[in-house]
């Protein structure tokens, strides 16, 4: 399923988060997001998985706009990976899990043996079958993170949606997890920090300056050392990934005296 | 689920032989187990609190005499019981021990939603100022003879619409573009409390009557003595019918529990939905508090109780609030009318010191094993 942002705006007072956003991300493929601080995207994730509503603008799946579809539709097309603080009231990773189903049950209905296996499945794919009776906070971060991305799997979702998975993540994990994105085979848009894990897991990446889209495209046309200085206010500098062949980006201060 | 092609041969042959081996009913099966020995266990204490609530008091009377009375008025045997022993079971102890169950129930599961509503662990069952709100008009009864034509149920009367009104102020000073925010319910539930508790304490203070005083705190501290078949009804219906809303809502609550923005990304309306739990569990207090006063500690302390015991999804919580409160609250009961008397003690009292070191052993433990609400 195709994700298309159409002229999406989204102001709060006098501040204007979202300007005319447009994107588009193709059946199938990883699209990375970035952009400084306060760009605008975790406000934009927002409006894809519905804590907000735009206020001008449409988002399109295939040929269906997302904000004319009941609440419990959407989330059975979209799932998402919100940035939330864990709940003060500890969930096991099988509760946690299980919440994804939520779309697809009714009010009164009991839980039935296709949301079992669903959740099951879920649970496997992000390999946490061994840890599933565990609570969140007797896991590692980069484990709570790939618990919340098997409820996002349990929703079924064709198109996900994650903010800042890796965040707080060490190394191994943040690479871990961008793999296991990569092979779920999902219309995913992934919001991230680092510039040059989205250069070598995103197949597209679009850019977020002040709230509009300053660059958006293949790696290697988006991430080149001029957006980059404008966007981000940093001089970069693109090599080629010795092992993976990925473009990526070395950084330095942008002021001329700075540099060796 | 996505496309498995990408994935190595051998992962995918691992997978599917791990899953010939657990079943996904076999692999739910151990924490299923375990719930369902909790709820039988728990009813099992309720059960028997409500025997030793009906036996135990002034008069101890035995559970053949007891059985005798309620098969009596069930009409399931015809020999008549003691016109003493009838009165006192059937129309002061019976009613007494059930209104015990509903009122504690009642407030347990109140406290477990609105936890989850406001994602606070300290939030209860008063958390929009019902028990100020409901003092405020408790006290204009009783010091201004207010709805002095209503007679025996003016203090009832009152003290709900009191309950009511605090509850719609604090909701409404809540709102902020069109959302609820915890916070600010939190906050304006606490300043609209000062303020009650203010008047309540001027309406005091200008009375002469020394009485009034003692009557307000006795009422304030929560009683279950003004039990009678007829409120007992009342709050019996009002628990029931918004214990099922908050069950049916239970995966709702999880989603809540989760997060604003994982509820939205679950298909959740997190605004209707938060307005709606405040407003059934808003009545369902106001009712329990028209009928008991405001007994404290049971509302936030069982839900705690009961995530520590099944842990923290609300389908089983809700329940297992419910059956736990109601024990609690019976057992309180016994105390409040036996360790001083022919004196009564206000059961607040006892529930917040037994309640105390409970929560405070269960803190402990929470944190020991990690698991629980706490």
């Amino acid at each position: 399923m195709r994700l298309t942002v159409d002229g999406v705006g989204y102001r709060i007072g006098e501040h204007q988060l979202l300007e005319d956003v447009c994107l588009d991300v193709p059946a199938g493929s990883v699209v990375g997001l970035v952009g400084p601080n306060g760009s605008g995207k975790s406000t934009l994730l927002r409006l894809l998985y519905r804590a907000l509503r735009p206020q001008v603008g449409a988002v399109w799946l295939d040929g269906g706009q997302l904000w004319k579809l009941p609440a419990r539709q959407a989330a059975q097309q979209v799932g998402a990976v919100p940035q939330e603080q864990p709940t003060e009231f500890e969930m096991t990773v099988l509760d946690t899990v299980r919440l994804g189903r939520l779309p697809h049950q009714r009010l009164l209905s009991g839980e039935r043996a296709d949301d079992r296996r669903i959740v099951t499945e879920a649970i496997e794919r992000v390999g946490l079958t061994e840890r599933q009776g565990r609570t969140l906070s007797q896991l590692s971060g980069g484990e709570r993170q790939r618990a919340v991305i098997a409820r996002a799997l349990a929703q079924q979702p064709s198109v996900l949606l994650l903010d800042e998975p890796t965040n707080h993540l060490d190394v191994r994990y943040q690479h871990e997890l961008l793999t296991l994105l990569g092979r779920l085979g999902l219309t995913t848009l992934v919001a991230l920090h680092d510039l040059n894990l989205a250069a070598q897991y995103c197949q597209q990446v679009v850019v977020l300056g002040a709230g509009r889209v300053v660059a958006a495209g293949p790696v290697g046309t988006v991430l080149v050392p001029d957006t980059i200085s404008h966007v981000f206010g940093v001089g970069a500098v693109v090599v080629r990934h010795p092992v993976t062949g990925a473009p990526q980006l070395l950084f330095h201060p942008c002021n001329e005296e700075l540099r060796p | 689920m996505g496309v498995r092609a990408a994935e190595p041969a051998e992962a995918a042959e691992r997978r599917r032989s791990d899953a010939a081996e657990i079943s996904p009913a076999d692999d739910l099966a151990p924490g299923r187990a375990r719930t369902v020995l909790v709820f039988v266990a728990a009813v099992l204490v309720l059960a028997a609190a409500v025997v030793a609530g009906t036996c135990i008091g002034s008069v101890a009377i035995g559970p053949g005499a007891i059985a005798n009375v309620v098969e009596y008025h069930l009409r399931l045997t015809s020999a008549r019981p003691g016109t003493g022993t009838d009165a006192i079971v059937w129309l002061v102890r019976v009613p007494r021990v059930l209104l015990g169950v509903v009122v504690g129930a009642g407030l347990a599961m109140c406290g477990a939603s609105l936890q989850a509503v406001v994602r606070n662990p300290i939030a209860d069952p008063y958390l929009l100022g019902i028990s100020s709100g409901a003092s405020v008009g408790a006290t204009l009864v009783i010091t201004l003879g207010v709805l002095s034509s209503l007679g025996v149920y003016a203090l009832s009367a009152a003290a709900f619409v009191g309950a009511l009104s605090a509850a719609a102020i604090v909701l409404v000073l809540s709102r902020s573009q069109g959302s609820l925010s915890p916070m600010r319910i939190i906050l304006a539930g606490t300043a609209i409390g000062y303020a009650c508790s203010a008047i309540s304490s001027l309406l005091i203070f200008k009375d002469p009557r020394a009485e009034a005083a003692q009557t307000l705190l006795f009422w304030l501290l929560g009683s279950l003595a003004g039990a009678t078949w007829g409120n007992l009804w009342l709050a019996t219906v009002v628990v029931v019918a918004g214990g099922v809303v908050l069950w049916a809502m239970g995966r709702h609550l999880n989603a809540l529990q989760a997060g604003e923005d994982t509820a939205a990304a679950l298909g959740v309306d997190v605004n209707k939905l938060r307005r709606r739990l405040l407003v059934v569990t808003t009545l369902m207090a106001a009712a329990m508090v028209a009928v008991s006063g405001a007994i404290g500690f049971v509302g936030l302390l069982l839900p705690h109780a009961a995530r520590f015991l099944a842990g923290s999804d609300h389908r089983r919580l809700i329940p297992l609030s419910a059956v736990l409160g109601g024990a609690f609250l019976v057992l309180v009961d016994i105390g409040a009318r036996t360790l001083a008397s022919p004196e009564e003690i206000p059961i607040g009292v006892i529930t917040a010191l037994l309640g105390t070191p409970f929560f405070l052993w269960a803190l402990r433990h929470a944190g020991r094993r990690g698991r629980g609400g706490v």
